[in-house]
Parts: C-alpha cells; sequence; structure tokens
C-alpha cells in the first residue's frame, strides 16, 4: 500500500505557495484558464498540454493556447496523446529542479485522466519528495448529455489490480453523472455480482444530486446494491469514505473495480484510492472526446494536496 | 437468500463453480463439447458461454447433481481448466499502446501461460479434494503437487495452494509494474517470470506432464476453456489459430465467442486454420422454430425451478401461477369476435379461404390452417388500434410471452425472472399473480430498454440503433398498417447486391448481442455477408409486434417503403 496524504485545502494556500512545475490543458473548454487566471501563476514553469494542433479546430484550444504563452516564458506544449514524452520532460524538469521538496500545481478540469494520472504516478515512483496540488474549476452543465458511445473499457496503467484477471467474482463501483445510457452500457458490459453508485452531493449546483439521480434511476433502482453520496468539493472526505467501502470489501476478500463517470475530483479520488489498495483498479472509458457539451466555470474550485511527506 | 437474490445474479461469470453446477440445465450442445477435440462456441451475449465453458471445468463437472455429468468427471477421462477473461484481464493488454506489436503478443503469451496456471491450481485444488477422502491424504498430496509445481515454475518451493496461487497473482502485479516502470523508465528492473515467456500453453502442458503420474491421469484429455475471445483482437487470435492448427495429443482447446467475432484464421505460421479439420463451430444460440418452442418453454421452467430450489425458494411457485396464460399466444377458442376481426384486418385471400373452410364445416382445418395462426395477431392489431399513444394495454403478458421475449436467451430470461420476482408483494396478503396490465408495463420497459442501452455501446452504438429501429419501424407498420394472411414478415433479408461493408458491421453487432438472429441453414454455419436474419422477439413489444418467427422481407423493401408513402407500398407477400 502506498502511503502519501491527501488534505482538502484553500485558495490562500495556492496563492500563497511557490510551485516548481505547473501543468495545465489547453483543451477545448473556457474553464481550463480559469485556475491560472484566479491565482496568478505567472512566471512558473509550464507544461502544457493540448488536444488539437493549435493552427487547426477549435477557437477556444488557440485562445487558450495563446494564453497560457503568456503566463511563462518557461513552457513546454506537448501533445495530449503523447504521455512517455510527457513523462519524459517531467523527469527531464525535475532532474534541473534542486529542492528538498518538489511542489507541484495540476489543474486537471479539462485533462485527461491518463494525463494527471501519469503526472501523478511518475512523481510518487521517482523516490522524491512532492507534494501536489490538484485543482478543478467547478463548472454547470446546461444540458442533458446524449449517450456517447464508448469505444472500450481498459485498467488506467499503474492503477490497477492484477488480482481482478484472476477473480470469480466482481464489484464494481460505479461514480455516475448525467450520462445514464454510458453507465448502463458499462453495467451491461461488465455484469459485476456487485454494484455499489455514488454521485456527488452536495454537487456542482443546488438540484445536481436530484438531476443526477434522476437520470441514473434505473440502474440505481434496479441494480445498484447500494447508493451514497460524496461530496464535491472535500477529495479528502470523498476518499476516506470510500477507504472505509474498500476496506470494507476486502474483508471478504474481493477484488473491486472503479468506474467513475461523475466530476472529475471524485474520478481523482477513485484514482487515488486504487493507488492505495492493491485489489482495486480504475477502469477508464475509452470513446470520443466530449467536444460541445461543456460546462460554465460558477466560481468555485475544489483544491486538494497529496503530498508524501508530512510538510514540505 | 431471498427471491431477489436467487435471480439478481444473471450473469455465469460471476457464479461460483458449484452454484453454475447447481443451477445448470444441460443443453444439446454441450455433450458435444466433451471431448478431444477444439471446439469454438459460438453465442450471442448471455446465450449461456459462460456456463458452458465453467460447466467443462473440473471443479463445475465435479460439483454437479447431474450424474451423467459428474460420472464423466469422475472417469478422469477429460478435464477441463477454465480460463476466465474478464474486462480487466483484456484491459490489461490493450491498455499499453506504447507497445509494439510483438511486444503485445509477448505480453498476450506470457499473461495466458500464467493464466492457464492459475486455472491449474483451481482444478487441482478440487481434484484433491475429491479425489481423496482422508484429509492427511489430502494433504500430503497438495504438498507433492504444490513441489512439483513451485520447482518449475520459480526458484523457491511452495506447499499450499493458496500459497502458490498468491505467488502468481505477485508475479502478475510485478509484472504490470515493470511494463509501467519500464515505460517511463523509472528505474532498472529486472525480468519478471520469465518462465512463462514460453510459446503458449507450453508451461502448463509441461506442468500437466509433471503431475499426471502423481495422481494416474496420464491417459487424460486436458482441455483449456477460453471465455470472450470477442474482446481479443485479431493478432492474438491468430496466436489462438496457431495452436489450433498444431497437433496435439490430448490438450485441447475450447473458446468462446460472440457470433462472426472469431475474426481471422490467419495464424503465425504459413497456413490458415480450417473448421472441421482443426476445430469445429459448435453455435448455441436457439433457434426460433415453431418445433422446437414447446422444449425450450420446459427449459425455461425448469430454469426458473432449478434457481428456486438451489436457493431455498418455494419450489411450488411457477411462472404459470405468477404470469398466467398469453392472450396472444396460448390456444383459445375461436369467438365470433375473432371472425369480426378476422373479416377487419385480413386480406380477402385469407378471408375468402376461412369463408370456404367454414361453409364446409372444415372447423378443425380451420384452425389448423387458419385460426390458431392468426388469432394472436389479430388481436394484436385490434389492441393497437385501441390503444395507440396510450399504450396502456395487458396484451404482452403470459408465462409464455415472457418465456418467448426473452429469445431463450438465458442471460434475458433470468432478468425477466427479476423483474418478476421484484414484483410478487409479500406479507399477509401475499399475491402470487401479478396482473396482466403490470405484466405488459414491464415487458415493454424492457423492451424498450433493449434497444436504448445499445446507443452507448462498443464502437456502433448510435448507428446500430438507427438500424434496428429501421427494421423495427418497417416491420410495424408492415403489420400494422395493411391487411395481414397467416404469414407476417419478422425476418428481414439482406442481398449481396445491396449490401455494404458498413451494414454488415452492423449486422454482425446486432447478432453478437443477441438482437438479430442469422438462419441457420447448415448446423454451426452462419450466413456471411447476405442472408436471412430474424428480428429478436425481445423488442416486438416496442414495436407491438407478434413474437413469432414469420415470412421474409428485404431490407432494401423496408428502406423504400420508409422513403415512400405508405399509400403508394405495395406489399408482396413472397420475396
Amino acid at each position: 500500500m502506498k502511503s502519501f496524504t491527501i488534505t482538502d485545502i484553500d485558495q490562500s494556500q495556492i496563492i500563497q505557495n511557490s510551485y516548481d512545475i505547473c501543468f495545465f490543458a489547453s483543451g477545448f473548454e473556457p474553464r481550463a484558464t480559469a485556475s491560472c487566471k484566479a491565482y496568478q501563476l505567472h512566471g512558473k514553469k509550464i507544461i502544457l498540454y493540448y488536444e488539437l494542433e493549435p493552427e487547426t479546430g477549435c477557437q477556444i484550444a488557440k485562445e487558450n493556447i495563446s494564453y497560457f504563452k503568456t503566463v511563462s516564458e518557461d513552457i513546454i506544449c506537448i501533445k495530449s496523446t503523447d504521455d512517455y514524452y510527457l513523462s519524459q520532460k517531467i523527469i527531464e524538469v525535475i532532474n534541473t529542479i534542486d529542492a528538498n521538496c518538489l511542489k507541484v500545481f495540476v489543474d486537471y478540469t479539462s485533462m485527461s485522466t491518463t494525463w494527471y494520472s501519469t503526472i501523478f504516478y511518475i512523481l510518487f515512483n521517482l523516490g522524491i519528495h512532492c507534494e501536489i496540488d490538484f485543482s478543478y474549476t467547478i463548472g454547470k452543465h446546461q444540458e442533458d448529455f446524449p449517450p456517447i458511445p464508448i469505444n472500450d473499457i481498459v485498467p488506467l496503467p499503474g492503477f490497477s489490480a492484477v488480482q481482478s484477471d484472476f477473480s470469480y467474482t466482481s464489484t464494481v463501483i460505479m461514480g455516475l453523472g448525467f450520462n445514464s445510457a454510458v453507465a448502463e452500457a458499462i453495467y451491461d458490459h461488465m455484469e459485476p455480482d456487485e454494484l455499489f453508485t455514488y454521485i456527488a452531493n452536495p454537487g456542482a449546483f443546488e438540484n445536481y444530486a436530484k438531476r443526477a439521480n434522476d437520470v441514473n434511476n434505473h440502474l440505481i433502482s434496479t441494480y445498484s446494491n447500494d447508493h451514497f453520496d460524496l461530496p464535491l468539493r472535500s477529495v479528502e472526505n470523498s476518499y476516506r469514505i470510500l477507504a472505509e467501502l474498500v476496506n470494507y470489501l476486502s474483508t471478504q476478500n474481493k477484488t473491486i473495480s472503479f468506474v467513475s463517470l461523475g466530476p472529475k475530483p471524485q474520478r481523482l479520488t477513485a484514482m487515488l484510492i486504487c493507488s492505495t489498495f492493491t485489489n482495486a483498479s480504475y477502469l477508464k472509458t475509452l470513446g470520443p472526446a466530449n467536444t460541445n457539451n461543456f460546462p460554465e466555470a460558477i466560481g468555485e474550485y475544489v483544491l486538494t494536496r497529496v503530498s508524501n511527506r508530512k510538510s514540505c | 437468500m431471498n427471491k431477489i437474490e436467487a435471480f439478481e445474479i444473471d450473469n455465469a461469470k460471476n457464479l461460483t463453480f458449484e452454484a453454475i453446477a447447481g443451477t445448470f440445465v444441460p443443453i444439446d450442445q454441450y455433450w458435444r463439447l466433451i471431448s478431444g477435440k477444439n471446439h469454438i462456441i459460438l453465442g450471442s451475449r448471455g446465450s449461456g458461454k459462460t456456463t458452458l465453458m465453467k460447466m467443462l471445468s473440473y471443479p463445475s463437472m465435479i460439483s454437479s447433481k447431474d450424474q451423467n455429468i459428474k460420472s464423466k468427471a469422475l472417469s478422469n477421462e477429460y478435464i477441463g481448466l477454465y480460463l476466465p477473461t474478464n474486462t480487466e484481464w483484456v484491459g490489461s493488454l490493450k491498455n499499453k499502446n506504447w507497445q509494439t506489436n510483438r511486444e503485445k503478443e509477448n505480453n498476450f503469451l506470457w499473461k495466458i501461460n500464467l493464466a492457464s496456471c492459475v486455472s491449474l491450481i483451481e482444478v487441482l485444488k478440487s481434484f484433491v479434494a475429491h479425489s481423496f477422502v482422508d484429509k492427511n491424504q489430502q494433504l500430503l498430496t497438495e504438498i507433492d503437487l504444490c513441489r512439483i509445481l513451485s520447482n518449475q515454475w520459480f526458484e523457491y518451493e511452495y506447499v499450499r495452494f493458496k500459497e502458490l496461487k498468491n505467488i502468481l497473482l505477485n508475479v502478475a502485479n510485478k509484472k504490470e509494474e515493470w511494463f509501467i516502470k519500464k515505460k517511463y523508465g523509472i528505474k532498472n528492473i529486472e525480468p519478471i517470470g520469465t518462465t512463462f515467456e514460453l510459446p503458449i500453453f507450453n508451461v502448463v502442458k509441461e506442468s500437466i506432464r509433471l503431475i499426471s503420474e502423481k495422481l494416474n491421469l496420464e491417459n487424460t484429455k486436458w482441455y483449456i476453456c477460453l471465455d470472450e475471445a470477442e474482446n481479443l483482437d485479431d493478432s492474438f487470435q491468430a496466436i489462438l489459430n496457431t495452436y489450433l492448427r498444431s497437433s496435439h495429443d490430448n490438450f485441447f482447446l475450447k473458446i468462446a465467442t460472440t457470433p462472426y467475432h472469431h475474426l481471422t484464421h490467419r495464424t503465425n505460421i504459413d497456413e490458415n486454420v480450417y473448421c472441421l479439420h482443426d476445430f469445429e463451430y459448435v453455435y448455441i444460440d436457439v433457434e426460433h422454430k415453431h418445433p422446437l418452442m414447446g422444449k425450450y418453454e420446459k427449459i425455461a421452467d425448469e430454469i426458473f425451478s432449478t434457481r428456486c430450489a438451489y436457493y431455498g425458494l418455494n419450489t411450488d411457485l411457477t411462472l404459470e401461477e405468477i404470469l398466467g396464460k398469453s392472450p396472444l399466444l396460448d390456444n383459445q377458442p375461436w369467438t365470433s369476435e375473432d371472425s369480426i376481426r378476422l373479416n377487419t384486418y385480413c386480406t380477402n385471400e385469407t378471408i375468402n379461404r376461412a369463408n370456404t373452410l367454414f361453409k364446409e364445416k372444415k372447423d378443425q382445418e380451420f384452425l389448423d390452417q387458419i385460426g390458431r395462426k392468426i388469432r394472436g395477431a389479430l388481436q394484436l392489431k385490434q389492441e393497437f388500434q385501441n390503444h395507440k399513444g396510450h399504450r396502456q394495454s395487458q396484451i404482452y403478458s403470459g408465462r409464455k410471452l415472457f418465456i418467448r421475449c426473452s429469445d431463450f436467451n438465458p442471460r434475458r430470461l433470468i432478468r425477466l425472472y427479476n423483474l418478476i420476482i421484484s414484483e410478487i408483494k409479500y406479507g399477509e396478503d401475499e399475491t402470487k399473480k401479478i396482473e396482466p396490465g403490470k405484466q405488459h408495463e414491464l415487458l415493454v420497459e424492457f423492451s424498450n430498454r433493449e434497444l436504448m442501452n445499445i446507443k452507448s455501446s462498443e464502437g456502433l452504438g448510435f448507428d446500430l440503433y438507427t438500424f434496428l429501429d429501421t427494421i423495427g419501424n418497417g416491420l410495424h407498420y408492415l403489420f400494422h398498417e395493411k391487411k395481414i394472411s397467416t404469414d407476417f414478415y419478422y425476418s428481414i433479408k439482406f442481398t449481396e447486391e445491396n449490401q455494404s461493408k458498413n451494414k454488415w458491421q452492423l449486422i454482425k453487432r446486432a447478432v453478437s448481442i443477441g438482437l438479430l438472429f442469422p438462419d441457420i441453414q447448415t448446423p454451426d454455419v452462419l450466413p456471411i455477408f447476405a442472408g436471412t436474419f430474424h428480428f429478436s422477439f425481445v423488442l416486438a413489444p416496442k414495436y407491438f409486434l407478434l413474437p413469432r418467427r414469420g415470412s421474409t422481407i428485404n431490407y432494401s423493401k423496408i428502406l423504400s417503403y420508409l422513403d415512400s408513402s405508405p399509400e403508394q407500398f405495395i406489399l408482396p407477400l413472397e420475396d
């Protein structure tokens, strides 16, 4: 079991901090730049991941890239598909930094799971002390999600439990969002004999929980063994609740698969759980990116500090 | 365990070997598979492939209450190992996009070699437990076997099955870590588990050779049951094909996959693998043939009773009691109302034929040729007319209809049983019957959901939904907006002239998930690229169709009807 601490932090701790590296995603969303603007992370070393070639496609992505280039001269741009190059760059950059404890900022609002999991995995396996501040800009979705076809479901490299491969029973813990068709399709594909489901509550906005429960009512009422709430704004508390559940299931020698379809702080929580427990796997879905339905930032952030050292 | 739980586990993947053995109802194809041959089992999702695979494995066979199955296991003539290839196992082959094809294939070989050794441990555990009554003898045999195996697989000796299995899992874990760290160049790690870097199944075959003498199994034929091969891409299937092509005296493969997902006949040697020579296909989806319906209904009843018995429920509870008769499918006396409907909804030819038989007082012939065939259809047409837009009906109800709407797909059947059982109320005024109106509501919702859920299914979701919806709407129109005879359309023909690769992909996908069924003319031979396919019965309630095998219509005709106005559409019955 890996050892690290998870703490909810506030904006003042971000603003007062001095980061060695900052990671951003330019993505398709206006939200991608929100935290950088809010915390004025100017002059820092920035590693930027972008989805599209800047010369083509999405106007918002181009604007985001342009903005980040004004924030720092020390910026490295990496294509989203190139996580190997990312890992090499991280190692290269870290070797140039002389610090007792590496301080890292990651805005994962518009970032793929592969990216921020790679960042976490490498930094926590390099044998160095580090502290990662994860930032998520909360947004409000305007419309319901149309069903998005999924192409595949695979374990996230570095966050999978091999025991799952050989287990004759299957327990899935599924975080639900607004896309009930995807949740049902995944359930249908995996056919677990136990299903636990959760939603973000309190969520991003006032009637979030009701909306999520209504949309997923069939799955919850027909298949879920237990349905519970996790607070969106506290990864620390969410982690504690999920850890208790996983601990309990572990006493029954169960292997667990996490499928997280809800907001990203809950995906981060699930990823951290799978990094902690050797019998838990994080499964990610592969499919076309959502390039149309973007939430509007509401001016709130979920801020989480993950550290493998008591204090930096 | 309460009533709900008895039917909640609708997937054999998640049942223990004992539970499978306790609830298994053997089908004809099962006995074919217990043999010294390579087989590729084809069945749509939920058709019972995993149950079959598990029931071919020694732990399930030896636990079976069926004496024929148990005696097969006791004879030691054949011993099967079951390899579960779940989402995580297959996913860990696919989540290393940085690997070259060669590296991916080596990873597959490594994983399958290790997985087959884990399965061997499960079989040996069961074998020792059933072969030796004396506990001391069991323990001594276990120690001996573990010593033999651990000397072959590792540098150290382990003496208990559980310990040995944990070590294997640990090696698998470290191998995964090794891949990731090697990818990121984090630190140098020694190679892990080199023992398993051998050609496919060589490790487990050698293990079997070493333990066979100890257990007097020198003449035993072994087979590995590999499930869900549809999740393996064609390069991995080519590796399996290579094994099928090679000659193996006493070690065979049983591979389960969905129809059309044995993706290639290519091997990694210079020859292809050939059906009937190197392996046989065994198709297990139930064929929608009228003479077989009675037999399948009996099996469905048996599955219900077996499950009730295994989980300690009241075995007096029957589907007939709970659901009653089906107004659409159960035989009922011909009434004057039926005659009115006949005159209202049937073609002139059918009406004339009926009148002739009435005049000649050939009542029995009338019932055999027209009455029984058309009564349900007439009721359905009238019901739709009366309830258009409201859908508050009772027409989709009854035991026969529930069973028929499962397409005799075990998983679908058990999910329907789940709905039934959860509707039964308890308490002082416990009733065992579900009102027809409620049955109708459940079935229509179930039918809708079967189609809705595919929108997000892998790859073709939206297109597949549209394709099947087109067919359903076409059949609905042909049934409800036109006069009918004793035959009506429920099958679709795709011809080569009007076929496309995209459409063929959709057809294959629909077949794999059990929403279209290929018309089989030769046993175990599926149509390729063109042919006749039957619409699934589970979609009948959604489109207000009668779930009964009918005539065939060309797909192009359905499309042309949808494009042109209904008045201009001319409907020949035979195509």
